[in-house]
Formats: structure tokens, sequence, C-alpha cells
């Protein structure tokens, strides 16, 4: 456990080890595991069901005594490595300025997006 | 699953051990090995006879919890987690009897009723399931009632909570199936404890009529069915609803 706050080297070093922990637990991938980037999209490019992203953000709560998705973040916004990071640093620095609104609308954004691009498809 | 070959003992919430069912699952648990923690609002003899033979909370540890408090669940559970390291097992037993006919049941114990027995355990899941994400390994029991199963006069919210923590059971099994947790209820019909204390002896009789194996229910015949999905011989039970009911709803 960490005891202070967490620098974001810190906070992607975790995220990115507990990652590579569940991914190896999954077998998901044959052989050795890639390198795993900030950009890299979690779903998409790592294979993290929403299932293996609650159990990751399960570990984290308990490591770093942060549950940033409770209030500050919806877990729906986050997509990417960075977008992960992002989220904890948000819930150290304390900035609970907008309750997440502005991630809930962002998203909100995303998914009405989503929606016109299939019914065109 | 990693649990069942190791040689510790199994840590498992009890929701509700003070009395009746509850206290049935703390005792087998106990004598089968496991560590045990429950709440209920009170403490009976029951608990402070077993607080007094365990003082250091090695294998045993019950606290004041209302469950209709979602935060206090939460700590209770961060409580147990911290204590004993981690979190193997939850049985989801409190509960409460919704009596009377719904046109003239007043609000406040539709309310109260709806939060002890689905949503205290829709909270409690939550905590304890992200216990058993970090392991990828773990057990959950709700227990239901006959009352999901077949219509009764007079039950019918207390019906509504029990199917609803049926198909809660189904669908997290599916949720949370692919990180070895399992998910199951039982359902029990009758048996002797203080929810049922004021059934009449005629409606007791009428009962022991209806029930193929010829007696009303005692909480052991419940319990006994949870110690075992519980057990490792249930490894591959979960989504299942389980009736114990000496055949009344066959
Ligand atoms: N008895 C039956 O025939 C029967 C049949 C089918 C299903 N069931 C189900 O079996 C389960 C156990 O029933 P039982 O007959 O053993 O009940 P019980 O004897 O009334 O015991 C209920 C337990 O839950 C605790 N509890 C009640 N309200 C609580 C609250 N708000 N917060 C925390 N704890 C609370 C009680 O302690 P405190 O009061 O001190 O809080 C007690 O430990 C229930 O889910 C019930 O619906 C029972």
């Amino acid at each position: 456990m960490l005891n202070e706050v967490p620098s974001k080297q810190e906070i992607l070093k975790l995220i990115v080890e507990h990652i590579r922990q569940i991914l190896e637990e999954k077998a998901a991938h044959d052989g050795k595991l890639g390198d795993i980037g900030e950009e890299n999209r979690l779903g998409a490019e790592l294979g993290l069901s929403s299932l293996d992203l609650a159990q990751l953000v399960a570990t984290l709560e308990m490591r770093l005594k942060a549950d940033p998705f409770q209030e500050l973040v919806p877990i729906t916004s986050v997509r990417t490595v960075s977008d992960l990071v992002g989220a904890y640093e948000k819930f150290f620095s304390g900035d609970t300025s907008d309750g997440g609104q502005a991630d809930a609308l962002l998203e909100s954004k995303r998914r009405a997006e989503a929606r016109r691009n299939n019914s065109r498809s | 699953m990693s649990t069942n070959s190791e040689n510790r003992s199994k840590v498992v919430i009890v929701s509700g051990g003070s009395r009746g069912l509850g206290q049935a699952l703390v005792t087998g648990c106990l004598e089968r090995g496991y560590t045990v923690a429950t709440f209920s609002r009170s403490e009976s003899p029951f608990v402070k006879t077993l607080t007094q033979q365990d003082p250091e909370h090695k294998r045993f540890l019950w606290e004041s919890v209302d469950a209709t408090d979602p935060a206090a669940l939460k700590t209770f559970v961060n409580k147990v987690a911290s204590t004993y390291g981690r979190v193997d097992a939850l049985v989801n037993n409190a509960g409460v009897g919704i009596d009377g006919i719904l046109p003239t049941m007043r609000a406040s114990q539709i309310e109260q009723g709806i939060d002890l027995n689905l949503k205290a355990s829709i909270y409690l899941i939550q905590a304890c399931s992200k216990q058993m994400l970090q392991h990828a390994s773990g057990s959950i029991i709700n227990i239901s009632s006959v009352n999901a199963i077949r219509g009764h006069s007079g039950v019918a919210v207390y019906s509504a909570t029990k199917a609803a923590l049926d198909g809660l059971t189904r669908s997290l099994a599916r949720e949370l199936g692919p990180k070895h947790i399992r998910v199951n209820s039982v359902a029990p019909g009758y048996f002797e404890s203080e929810m049922v204390a004021d059934l009449t002896p005629e409606a007791k009789q009428r009962i022991i009529r209806r029930t193929p194996l010829g007696r009303l229910g005692t909480a052991e015949d419940m319990a006994n069915v949870v110690l075992f999905l519980l057990s490792p011989q249930a490894s591959f039970i979960t989504g299942q609803t389980i009736v114990v009911d000496g055949g009344i709803t066959c």
C-alpha cells in the first residue's frame, strides 16, 4: 500500500502491473504479453472485459485506498490506460469541482455518436 | 479455485447471525473450521457467548450493524477484510417477514422490507464481490423462500423481495462466473424461528399436512444445504435456487 499521495508514474506502474497480472490469469494471450502503454485501449487492444476492469478497480481500491468511480468519474468513460490513470490522479488531486459531470457529459456524447453511427450503417 | 486447495480457514460473512437460521449457519461454519464474521442490530445470548469464547476475534467477529444502512455494510465488510485479510464467502441471511395484504399495507413497512430483504443483500454483495474479485474466487448464497416460487396471499411484498433475490442470483452467476465466484440461492420452506413464531398451531398443522415429508423444517435442515453450497463439493454449481421444503412446492 502506498502511504502518501502517489505520483502519476507510481499510479501508472501499479495499473500496468495489475493489468498484466489479470491478463496472465486469463491466459488471454498466447506467449508473452507485449508492452502496455498509456495510449492502449483497455478493451479493444488489451482485451480487458468490463469484469476484468472491475477486478482491476477492486484491487486498486485496496492498494491505493481510492475509488474514483463511486462518485467522481463514471467507469463507462474509461477507455484507455491513460483515462484510468487520470481518474486516480483526479481523485488524489481532490478535484471534485464538477462531480464527474463533464465526464458523464462526454460519455453521453460518445454514446449518442455511436448510436448515430450504428443507425447509419 | 485456489481457496479449495489451500489449508487456511475460509472467511465467511453471514448477515443476521444472531438467531434463527443465522445462528445455525454461524454454528455450522465454525464447526467446519471457517472463520465467521456476522452482524445483527442487537447482541443475542448466542453471540455474547461466542464473543466471550473468542475475545481476540481469531475466528469469530460480531458487530452491531443495521443492514438498512449501506455505508455501515461497506464499513463492516472492509473491517472483516482488514481483520482477516480477505472475504471468501457471503451468506445473505438477514431478512424480515412482511405480512399483510398489499392494499392496506403501510408504505413504511414496504420500504423497510425492501431495504432489508433486497437492498441490503445487493449492497453486501457489491462490497463482498470487490473483495472476492481480488482473489478471483468466492461463493455467495442468498436466502430466498418458497414464497418466491409459489404464490401465497398476504406475503406479496415479501415474495417480491425473495423472487428478486433469485433473479439477482442467476444474473450475478453469469456476471461473476468468469472470475470463479459462484452465486446460488437457498429457498427454505417454513422452519421454526422467531419469524414464524406468530403462526397458529392450526396454521402449522396445515403446513405439515401439505408437506410430503410430514413435518416442519428446522434451521439445521436449511443450514446443511448452505454449508454444502459453500463447500468444494459444490464447486460446479452456480446460478441455482435450491428449494429445501420437504416437498411442499413439488
Ligand atoms: N423462518 C422461516 O420459516 C423462513 C422461511 C423461508 C425463508 N426464511 C428466510 O430465512 C432467513 C432467516 O430467517 P429467520 O427465520 O432465521 O429470521 P429471524 O429468526 O427473525 O432472524 C433474523 C436475523 O436477521 C437480523 N436482522 C433483522 N433485521 C436486521 C437489520 N435491519 N439489520 C441487521 N440485522 C437484522 C436479526 O437480528 P436483529 O433483529 O438483532 O437485527 C437476526 O439475526 C430470512 O432471510 C428469511 O426471510 C425464513
